[in-house]
C-alpha cells in the first residue's frame, strides 16, 4: 500500500465500495427471499399457545438434533426417564446428560440411524400415551 | 446455525446456567462467540421446559455486563501497552482518523455503547475502544447495563415465543444483522471523508 499512487489509491476505493455496494445488494434479497420462504411456510408466527400464565410449544420429533442431550429429550417430549435407556439398550454411564453425537461416536454407532431410532422411539411412546 | 453454534449447544444443555455465563462472558470479553444465536436457542429450551426464562436473563445480563466491563478495564490500563507492540495496530491507533473517533466517543458514548451492545464484534471494538480513550466508567456502565439489558431480554423473547422455530428465526436475524452491518459500511466508506471532518469539528 506504501509503493501505490494516489489515483492507485482510488481506484482501489472505489473497487472496494463497490464490492461492498455488491455484497449488500445480494444480502438485501437473500433476506427478503428468507423472509417470504419463513412466511410461507408458517414460521413467522409465534408457535405458542397460552393457557393463563402459562407458554405452551408444540415439540415435535422432526426438531430433534444430534447434539441433544437424552436429558433434555425426556423433558420437552415427557418421557419417563428410563425409557430410552431401555428402548434404546443404552449403556453408556453418562447416560442421560450425554449427547446422541457423543453416545454415538463413543459407542461406533452410525449417527444418522441413531437418531431415527431415537425419533422412532419417542413416537412409538407418544402414540401410546397421548 | 453456525458450525461453532452447534457445538458449544451440547454444553449449554449439560451444564445449563454455568455454561450460558461461561460462553456469554467470553463473548462480552474477547471471542466473537454467536451468544445472540446461543440466548436465542437458551430461551426456547426455556419456553420447553428445560430452563427457567428469568434466571436464564439475570444470569446472561450478569454475564455481559461482567464481561463488558472486565474489557474495558483491561482495555483502559493495558490496552496501549499490549496493542502498540503489534505494528499494524500501533499504526490505526496513532493514526488521525483514529484520534478523531476515540475523541469523538468519548464526548457522547451513550448511544454508540448502546447500540453496539446487539452485535458482538461491534461489542467487542466498542469495549475496546472506550478503555483506550478512557470514556468515563460511569457513563459507560449507564449505557453498557441498559444496552444488555434490552439486548438480552429482546432476544430472550424471540427464543422464547418463537420456540421450536428459533433456528429459523435465528438465521433470519442473522442475514438481517449482516444486512445492517453492509449498509452501515457501504455508508462510512462512501462519506469517509466527510464523516471524519465532520467527527474533528465535533471533538474540538
Amino acid at each position: 500500500m506504501k509503493n501505490l499512487s494516489y489515483q492507485q489509491k482510488k481506484l482501489l476505493r472505489k473497487a472496494g465500495i463497490i464490492l461492498l455496494g455488491i455484497l449488500c445488494f445480494i444480502s438485501i434479497v437473500g433476506l427478503i427471499r428468507s423472509i417470504t420462504t419463513l412466511h410461507r411456510a408458517g414460521e413467522l408466527q409465534p408457535t405458542y399457545v397460552l393457557h393463563g400464565p402459562v407458554i405452551h410449544h408444540p415439540v415435535t420429533v422432526d426438531t430433534i438434533t444430534p447434539w441433544m442431550t437424552f436429558d433434555y429429550l425426556n423433558l420437552v417430549f415427557r418421557l419417563p426417564s428410563t425409557y430410552l435407556q431401555n428402548t434404546l439398550a443404552i449403556t453408556d454411564a453418562q447416560y442421560p446428560n450425554v449427547t446422541i453425537n457423543a453416545y454415538a461416536r463413543r459407542h461406533h454407532i452410525n449417527r444418522m440411524l441413531l437418531l431415527q431410532n431415537v425419533k422412532q422411539a419417542i413416537t412409538s411412546y407418544s402414540a401410546v400415551n397421548k | 446455525m453456525s458450525g461453532l453454534a452447534a457445538a458449544i449447544l451440547p454444553y449449554i444443555l449439560l451444564y445449563k446456567y454455568w455454561a450460558l455465563f461461561i460462553i456469554t462472558f467470553i463473548a462480552s470479553l474477547a471471542i466473537p462467540i454467536p451468544a445472540g444465536t446461543l440466548l436465542v436457542a437458551s430461551a426456547a429450551f426455556a419456553a420447553q421446559g428445560y430452563f427457567n426464562i428469568v434466571i436464564l436473563i439475570v444470569v446472561v445480563i450478569i454475564a455481559n455486563m461482567a464481561g463488558d466491563n472486565l474489557a474495558y478495564w483491561l482495555a483502559r490500563y493495558y490496552g496501549r501497552k499490549v496493542l502498540y507492540r503489534v505494528g499494524f495496530i500501533r499504526k490505526i491507533l496513532t493514526s488521525k482518523d483514529f484520534t478523531v473517533i476515540e475523541k469523538r466517543i468519548a464526548k457522547r458514548p451513550g448511544l454508540i455503547i448502546f447500540l453496539t451492545r446487539f452485535e458482538v464484534i461491534a461489542t467487542l471494538t466498542t469495549n475496546l475502544i472506550c478503555g483506550l480513550g478512557k470514556v468515563p466508567y460511569k457513563k459507560f456502565l449507564l449505557y453498557e447495563a441498559l444496552g444488555a439489558l434490552v439486548d438480552t431480554v429482546f432476544y430472550a423473547m424471540l427464543g422464547y415465543l418463537f420456540g421450536d422455530t428459533w433456528q429459523a428465526i435465528d438465521k433470519l436475524i442473522g442475514n438481517f444483522t449482516l444486512v445492517i452491518f453492509l449498509a452501515v459500511a457501504l455508508g462510512v466508506a462512501l462519506s469517509w471523508k466527510k464523516l471524519i471532518h465532520h467527527l474533528s469539528q465535533e471533538a474540538v
